[in-house]
């Protein structure tokens, strides 16, 4: 993109800009955000998910109370989505499985983001020989094909659902450091830093004061992003047998209960599909909408 | 160009080894031998067993042997004709299975390539067929009705995973109407159904991408120059924006390979596909090792390759890239 600097433009306006009155960045973007419709309904039900998945379960029936003289029947008033061959709610095995699914989610991305941002800061802050050396690995480490990866470490070492935490986390933690890095050597570049060191303020102070709160706005965005990525790879290790194991349930686990016994049990199947579809939507929708909201560069577009 | 391509090269070998040296230790050090979950044997028929799997020499012996076998040893790429014999064509031997003593992995792999790269090579079509298309009206018809249809649409196919959408096209189109058949790999018809699944979400993928790449392009002032000279929009479109526009394209066509291929796992399951992801997930519960890693290395390589390739088409698309 070609961009032009206001001295190259014919200026109709009298040469004093107006002094940019004091809003911060994050005051910015969440003025930005929330005029953006889509990211606020994901959010909203982002937010709505998570309480289900996490207190809902306390006042529904337990997820594993079984009544075999039921077996599977189809929604109800008793049972709003139906229940499973062994007459188990399915409403509440999705609110118990949604909620395996997001800690997953959520730990694997906090697993992701602590070694990448630690990775990736210190790549950028060293800069020179480091940075080439550690930005070569992670290159390297691209190429490899890590979904096989993963499934190879959950069949040799059992399917451990911290194991699970930590394959994924491993694998998604690439982009972040990338991310981090690039951030990192872009702002410790840029004018008011030297300022700052001009000014006499400590290596400490301007890390964190200055360098800090200018990376966040990417790690925040791509965190969002990371979490139904990981989410979407639990699902896909658990529908091939190889993630969550029974009695615990996850999403995946449940889709794939219900694509066995679709022919008989519809709502087994369609119900588990539309509420993991419903999560990875409105999280994107969120992810994307904040995006848009702290990207610098595009808001002064 | 050549100098690039010549590095590039070089670059995979490393990769190759790691991805070998890692699995080999991985599985010789997993507790509980190939062997402890059959009946119990004899010693004689274990010691039998451990001398054809070559289990009874020195580690470092057993590792060098092993990345020995897996090395390309000839070129003979028409003997793949034959059969798909990779022995026959580079001398790489995945050794006989576990599970079945009497085939080998290569013998196992032949019977069951060709259909999961049939399957991959369709959806790749499916993808670009649906992504390019939608991606480029999107662009062109930028904040209009059109645009937002094409993007939801895009979003839907991201959101909606295969496992999710598989078994869903199944209760529509194959149980309710009876319009396909739920499972089978037989006729055309039957490859309907997985490709269009498979394809699906990474023709989202390619949409998005097409339509970022070309809305940025659109915006060029040689476009503009273009459009004044008076060349008609279909020309502007394909001759001139389109070439920087595919670029975010092209580079993700070496993830969504990679994508494709082990996303066949989960189709294959799915659909009842005799194809070689499907005999990955079985092997897997089976514990047939030298089939798992066989798979493993295989896909490896392959992605490997093609990512080779998609990077060789980035830099001759975009020769700045060269410079980096």
């Amino acid at each position: 993109m070609v961009s032009l600097s206001p001295k190259d433009l014919p200026s109709p306006l009298p040469a004093i800009e107006p002094a940019e009155s004091g809003h911060s960045l994050w005051t910015d973007a969440w003025r930005r955000l929330r005029k953006n419709r889509l990211a606020v309904a994901g959010g909203i039900v982002v937010l709505t998910l998570f309480l289900l998945y996490f207190i809902g379960p306390l006042f529904s029936q337990h997820y594993e109370e079984q009544n075999l003289d039921l077996g599977a029947s189809s929604p109800s008033t008793a049972h709003w989505l139906g229940t499973d061959t062994l007459g188990r709610d399915l409403f509440a095995r999705l609110l118990y499985g949604g909620q395996i699914s997001l800690t997953v989610g959520l730990i694997a991305t906090v697993v992701a983001l602590a070694i990448g941002v630690t990775y990736g800061a210190t790549a950028g802050f060293s800069g020179g020989k480091t940075d080439m050396v550690m930005m070569r690995i992670v290159d390297i480490m691209y190429a490899l094909p890590f979904t096989i990866f993963v499934i190879l470490l959950m069949v040799f070492f059992g399917r451990n659902i911290f194991l699970l935490f930590f394959a994924i986390g491993a694998v998604e933690w690439l982009t972040m450091a990338r991310i981090v890095r690039g951030q990192v050597l872009s702002v410790k570049r840029m004018e008011f830093i030297e300022a700052a060191r001009t000014l006499g303020f400590g290596r400490r102070r301007i890390i964190f004061r200055h360098i800090i709160p200018n990376v966040l706005g990417p790690v925040i965005v791509y965190t969002t992003l990371t979490i139904p990525s990981v989410m979407l790879l639990e699902a896909f290790l658990s529908f091939l047998g190889l993630g969550v194991q029974p009695p615990m349930s996850s999403l995946g686990v449940l889709i794939k209960n219900g694509a066995d016994s679709m022919e008989e049990y519809w709502w087994l199947l369609v119900f588990p599909a539309a509420i993991f579809s419903l999560t990875l939507f409105s999280l994107n929708f969120l992810g994307d909408g904040l995006r848009d909201a702290l990207d610098v560069r595009a808001s002064k577009d | 160009m050549f100098r690039f391509i010549g590095r590039r090269i070089l670059e995979t070998i490393p990769v190759m080894l790691i991805i070998i040296t890692g699995t080999f230790f991985m599985q010789r050090f997993i507790p509980g031998g190939p062997f402890t979950a059959e009946k119990a044997v004899t010693p004689e028929v274990l010691r039998n067993l451990e001398a054809y799997y070559h289990l009874n020499d020195p580690l470092w012996k057993q590792y060098t042997d092993y990345v020995w076998d897996l090395c390309p040893k000839r070129f003979h790429p028409l003997a793949l004709a034959n059969g798909l014999d990779l022995k026959a064509a580079f001398g790489i031997d995945f050794r006989p299975s576990f599970k079945y003593p009497n085939r080998t992995v290569n013998e196992m792999i032949a019977a069951k390539l060709p259909v999961s790269l049939e399957l991959g090579g369709w959806s790749l079509l499916v993808a670009l067929g649906l992504g390019l298309p939608l991606g480029i009206l999107a662009a062109v018809k930028r904040n209009t009705w059109v645009d937002y249809l094409c993007s939801s649409l895009a979003m839907t196919g991201i959101c909606v995973p295969t496992f999710v959408l598989g078994p869903l096209l199944v209760l529509a189109f194959a149980i309710h109407t009876g319009w396909f058949e739920a499972s089978g790999w037989y006729g055309p018809i039957d490859r309907v159904l997985p490709c269009l699944t498979l394809g699906n979400f990474y023709a989202a993928y390619i949409a998005r991408l097409t339509r970022g790449g070309m809305i940025e392009v659109l915006s060029q002032d040689y476009i503009r120059t273009a459009r004044a000279k008076g060349a008609s929009e279909a020309r502007i479109i394909l001759h001139h924006a389109l070439r920087g526009g595919l670029l975010p394209v092209v580079s993700f066509l070496g993830p969504a390979v990679a994508g494709i291929l082990t996303g066949s796992f989960v189709i294959e399951t799915i659909f009842q596909i005799p194809g070689l992801g499907r005999q990955f997930v079985t092997s897997a519960f089976d514990r047939d090792y030298t089939m798992v890693l066989g798979t493993v290395i295989l896909y490896a390589g392959l992605i490997i390759t093609l990512n080779l390739v998609v990077d060789i088409v980035q830099v001759w698309l975009n020769p700045r890239l060269k410079f980096e």
